[in-house]
């Protein structure tokens, strides 16, 4: 009898553990106290009020990035692009080869990066209120899959210096197209 | 005898929690049975800036939240964003509309967990916290950052 009812008290712990710590909808469209801080980090103005340029601009830096564009939207100056690229990386390859050696289990390698389709959004904005400028904002995520296709990881880019390259390549480009290259 | 009945109390309640949010038919979710007049309540917010002011504060809130654009039109005043966590996720569609003197915003999403089957979202709280989030990026705008 008390065997059971050990069981029973665990089936139920089981059952409200694995509904702890997950995200639920409304944390989904929850502005965190980083927000402002990233879309700093996400945006850089430029000093042209002619949108369609730095739009163009923007363009041309993802293809020279090799992205594909998605989506464009010119009255909002939207635009989507994605690629997929190799995700293999040495140092997690070799840990795991060793691992699956060691422990005689090729299922391990399951857990090895191996692919990563990453996404992004560059949204360019006039901002003639304060000054004459156009700011360009740009988000990135990135999901990262095994060599079978399943999802290991995914996430929002929030290093400063890949941001910071991206804005420089744009500032090169916006010089490239007025020199006609 | 007794512990017979322990087990098929035991096997009865499994499988209650098994089968809990099964639908006797998955045709049943085409339409699904929303209240129209309810769902809207809870979706609908007016603002009183242009269409286009509310559709860049829109893109920039989604932008704010880490969502990545779809789609986007300014004539229907359409915009779709999926966001992707890695337990997470969800898509939303937003649909700006010029009425008059004031610019109404419509957002639905669906969302979908570890453990949670994809489902559209009937929480009011969900919308509430992302007109908070859009309430935020038109004031932001409003003073021209």
């Amino acid at each position: 009898m008390k065997r059971y009812f050990n069981i029973l008290i665990l089936t139920f712990v089981g059952i409200f553990i694995s509904g702890c710590a997950q995200t639920n909808a409304q944390q989904m469209v929850n502005l965190t106290e980083t927000s402002l801080k990233e879309r700093q980090l996400q945006t850089r103005n430029y000093d042209t009020t002619q949108e369609d340029k730095i739009l163009t601009s923007s363009v041309a830096t993802l293809q020279d990035l090799g992205f594909n564009i998605d989506e464009i939207n010119v009255d909002l100056g939207i635009v989507t692009c994605s690629k997929t690229r190799d995700a293999r990386e040495i140092g997690q390859q070799v840990g795991l080869v060793l691992l699956a050696v060691l422990s005689g289990n090729g299922d391990v390698m399951d857990s090895a990066d191996h692919t990563q389709i990453i996404r992004a959004t560059v949204v360019t904005t006039p901002k003639t209120k304060l000054k004459k400028e156009t700011s360009v904002r740009l988000t990135i995520m990135r999901v990262i899959k095994n060599h079978k296709g399943n999802v290991l990881n995914v996430e929002t880019i929030k290093d400063q210096t890949i941001y910071k390259q991206f804005f420089d390549k744009v500032s090169k480009s916006v010089f490239l197209e007025d020199n006609n290259v | 005898m007794r512990k017979l009945n322990l087990t098929i109390i035991i096997a009865l309640l499994t499988s209650t929690v098994l089968f809990t949010g099964c639908v006797q038919n998955s045709k049943s979710m085409i339409l699904e049975n929303t209240q129209q007049l309810k769902v809207r309540s809870y979706q609908i917010k007016k603002y009183n800036k242009s269409k286009l002011d509310i559709a860049r504060a829109v893109v920039s809130t989604l932008q704010d939240l880490s969502f990545i654009i779809d789609k986007a039109d300014i004539r229907t005043g359409t915009i779709t964003a999926t966001k992707l966590l890695k337990n997470a996720s969800m898509r939303i569609t937003i649909i700006v509309r010029d009425k008059g003197k004031s610019t109404q915003v419509r957002a639905n999403a669906q969302f979908a967990s570890a453990n949670k089957m994809p489902e559209a979202v009937t929480e009011p709280k969900t919308y509430q916290t992302f007109y908070s989030a859009l309430d935020k990026a038109v004031f932001l705008e409003n003073q021209g950052l």
